[in-house]
């Protein structure tokens, strides 16, 4: 053909992803746009049957970039008909990438058609320009694609999504589920996670306590456990952790606020044993006030003596209540720790006495370092044993707290649990009144619970802390020395007062005894004793005892009390207590008015 | 064109006529069609037609021995048909034309055959020319059937130039039967683009009978 052919598409183009190969399936007829001449009327419409050409095919995005061109070359078939595959071609230099490298990316791109007639290819003319869409039944049926699909655009899947035969599925964005997950499978999460809803494991496991396998939460992978931040301020309506069983919570990790201080039992005895401490404080200085005439100075000693103790109640108070944490609450209600038997085939139960031989344990209790008592579930266990030693050849014996003992007889609150000497394991309660100098060191602990059984109780016992069993033998004792040093006031009055009257009396006697006063109380220039040691001072000798503390006397306590201390050979500028009183203002304002307050309710109960 | 008719009707009336006739003749006109395209390329498969002719019109004797002429009216129709098996088209054509039909003949063969016989053969050769113009015509084109009309090669009028024989008999005084084969072609006296190649010619076969009818002042040569 001499003429240049236009052509037009008559059959559409039917656009399909091939199963196997790349490529979009492109036919058409190819129509010759010139009349075929006749006498008369010429013929138009008519196709071009074989007929050699070469047909361009240019995808190019919406800014007529071209983004894929390549030319086929082929012949008409006899009814002007070609069938191609776009992308089976050869790809034009003008084309940035390969059939498989475009990037269909969602955005318009357009397809423009060019046939050259003949087998030069070289002169185009353009045959259709169109935009290219999505295949009509792609989007309502089915879509099988056996290589890569990639979906540039939002998706949305309203029916369930299947990735079958073990393929992985990778997400590199965030993924959002609204409803129900279930993973059948290990689950790995290698970054931080965040669960806002509520986590339950269910794990479907066993074994026993010393398998790790056997846990259904391990944590592990850092060299810090677990931290637990609960909505709001602590309390002890916030659990930390609580322990549950088939009957119900068994113990629980909880917050303290001041109020749990006042109903803790620790704080409650240590508050009786100050309150006693304070009495006895009191009955002191009234016993030296009663005694100023003949010794004025122990007046001031014991005006030291009661700053000390103020200072000790009002740090003890401020600790107690500056050092709230969380509370491990149990039905147990000990600190215990795993100890060996001594003889491992002594049969030894909850509750029995026993002595401590060299960290090991036995049932008789004569000569033993020290008395303990089997724990039967303590709120902590320490000294777990190691993997060499068996559990079974250990006890858990209780080092503090509330723990049931074995006692023989009837049992009254408050009574000193005694170990028996004859090794039975049992317990036997003693009276504060009966306690005797030579139970002192057979003293397990102290009983919480009255038993009027005459035969064997299982007695709360409070084991580990003070029981106050040398207070009424020390009190005893504070009495007899009060009482032996007034005498030795008296006495020394009474020498000092011969002394005088045998001076007159018997020339030269005074100088014989080479004093005004043979005998007389160590005046404060005296230095030092024999050993070298600082001889407290006297600070005053007027009456420090006031019916009402104020803040000057409480200053001049703390006074008295540092300068008595320095005597002693402490180094207040390493006490805690002092340093951070003269350092801390208000500290310093907190323990005054602690001390007067608490004085002027000691006086009050006390009386008058 | 005028000019073309004067100078013919010029030169006839300068004949000294001395018999007159009248003239009505049909038959059968077979045409094909002698195209070529721009590219000066013919049509194959394209095959004539038949269609009826009509002429009405006057013949004279002049004083030229045994020469006559003839001028007269005529309506003819072409037509052709054909089929292109590339690409499967089909196509024929049906014109309907009217002319003036002007002739001489010339007798060869003259013959009475008794003496007072007014029964007389003629044996005669005849050339016309004709130019004429489509009055009606159609085209189809696969099923489709267009007005030729106005159309290209067919709006312009043919000249026909045609020759042939007849013989005639006359049966009486008044009354004169012949029958004559003229066979022609056609050519288009205008083309509309001296550069397009494009060109139809017209074949054409008449044949026919007729019927003379001498007017009073005829009179036969002796």
């Amino acid at each position: 053909m001499k003429k240049i052919f236009t052509f037009l598409i008559i059959l559409t183009a039917v656009l399909k992803l091939s199963g196997q190969d790349h490529g979009i399936t492109y036919q058409a007829v190819i129509i010759d746009a010139d009349a075929q001449e006749i006498p008369g009327v010429d013929i138009t419409g008519n196709y071009l049957p074989n007929q050699a050409l070469s047909v361009r095919f240019t995808i190019q995005d919406e800014n007529q970039i071209i983004e894929y061109q390549e030319i086929q070359s082929t012949t008409t078939d006899k009814y002007g008909m070609i069938n191609l595959t776009i992308g089976s071609g050869t790809t034009t230099t003008s084309s940035p990438v390969i059939f498989t490298g475009i990037d269909w990316d969602g955005m318009p791109k357009d397809l423009r058609v060019e046939i050259s007639i003949g087998e030069s290819g070289t002169d185009f003319t353009e045959l259709s320009f169109q935009p290219l869409y999505f295949v009509p039944y792609a989007f309502h049926r089915n879509i099988t694609a056996t290589g890569t699909m990639i979906i540039d655009g939002a998706s949305t899947l309203n029916s369930s999504l299947e990735v079958a035969n073990g393929s992985p599925a990778s997400l590199t964005g965030s993924l959002a589920v609204t409803g129900t997950s279930t993973l059948n499978d290990v689950l790995t999460v290698n970054s931080t996670s965040a669960l806002n809803g509520q986590v339950t494991i269910n794990a479907d496991i066993s074994g026993n306590d010393d398998q790790y396998d056997a846990y259904p939460l391990r944590v592990q992978g850092s060299n810090q456990g677990i931290g637990i931040t609960i909505d709001g301020s602590r309390n002890s309506d916030n659990n930390f952790i609580t322990f549950w069983d088939a009957n119900g919570i068994q113990g629980r990790i909880e917050g303290q606020v001041d109020a749990d201080v006042y109903t803790d039992p620790e704080f409650i005895f240590d508050q009786a044993m100050f309150a006693a401490k304070t009495a006895v404080q009191i009955a002191n200085i009234a016993i030296a006030a009663a005694a100023i005439l003949v010794d004025p100075g122990n007046v001031a000693i014991e005006a030291a003596n009661s700053g000390l103790l103020i200072a000790e109640i009002a740090e003890y108070e401020i600790f107690a209540f500056s050092n709230l944490g969380v509370a491990y609450e149990s039905g147990s209600g000990d600190y215990a720790e795993w100890l060996p038997r001594l003889y491992p085939e002594e049969q030894i139960g909850y509750g029995q006495v026993v002595g401590v031989y060299g960290g090991k344990i036995t049932k008789k209790t004569e000569g033993s370092e020290m008395l303990m008592v089997v724990s039967r579930s303590p709120i902590v266990l320490g000294n777990m044993p190691p993997d060499s030693i068996s559990e079974s050849l250990c006890e858990k014996v209780g080092f503090m707290g509330q723990v049931p003992v074995w006692v023989l007889g009837k049992v009254k609150k408050g009574d000193y649990i005694v170990s028996y000497k004859s090794g039975s394991g049992f317990g036997k309660a003693v009276s504060p009144e009966e306690l005797a100098i030579d139970q002192l060191s057979s003293v397990v602990g102290r009983a919480w619970a009255d038993a009027s059984n005459p035969g064997v109780n299982l007695v709360n016992t409070v084991i580990g802390v003070k029981t106050n069993e040398w207070t009424g033998f020390i009190q005893s004792n504070s009495a007899e020395i009060d009482s032996l040093r007034n005498e030795v006031a008296y006495l020394k009055a009474r020498i000092r007062k011969s002394d005088d009257i045998l001076s007159q009396l018997v020339p030269g006697y005074r100088e014989a005894i080479g004093s005004s006063s043979a005998v007389g109380r160590t005046s404060s220039a005296d230095k030092a004793d024999s050993t070298g040691k600082s001889i407290p001072p006297v600070i005053s000798d007027k009456p420090v005892y006031p019916k009402v503390m104020t803040r000057e006397t409480v200053l001049d306590n703390f006074s008295r009390a540092a300068a008595f201390l320095e005597a002693q050979g402490v180094d207040l500028s390493k006490n805690a207590f002092y340093s951070k009183l003269n350092s801390d203002p208000e500290y310093r304002e907190k323990v005054i008015n602690t001390v007067i307050n608490s004085y002027n309710q000691a006086c009050g109960q006390i009386g008058p | 064109m005028k000019k073309s008719l004067c100078l013919i009707f010029l030169s006839i009336s300068t004949l000294y006529v001395c018999g007159q006739q009248v003239y009505i003749e049909t038959g059968t006109a077979i045409s094909a069609f002698h195209y070529k395209n721009s590219d000066g390329e013919s049509l194959d498969n394209l095959f004539g037609s038949n269609n009826l002719f009509m002429q009405i019109g006057y013949h004279a004797v002049s004083t030229v021995n045994r020469l006559n002429y003839s001028a007269g009216i005529s309506y003819i129709g072409y037509g052709a048909s054909g089929s292109d098996s590339t690409v499967g088209n089909y196509f024929d054509w049906d014109a309907r034309y009217i002319g003036i039909d002007l002739g001489l003949d010339y007798e060869i063969i003259k013959k009475r055959f008794t003496t007072n016989s007014l029964s007389e053969l003629t044996v005669y050769i005849k050339l016309t020319i004709s130019p004429e113009i489509m009055v009606q015509g159609t085209q189809t084109i696969n099923n489709e059937v267009y007005n030729l009309a106005g159309v290209e090669q067919f709006k312009y009028p043919f000249i026909f130039a045609r020759g042939g024989a007849g013989i005639s008999y006359s049966i009486n005084r008044a009354f004169t039967l012949y029958a004559e084969y003229l066979g022609g072609e056609g050519f288009p006296v205008k083309i509309g683009d001296r550069d397009d190649k494009e060109r139809l010619w017209i074949a054409n076969h008449n044949i026919g009978f007729g019927l003379y009818v001498n007017l009073p002042s005829y009179k036969s040569w002796k």
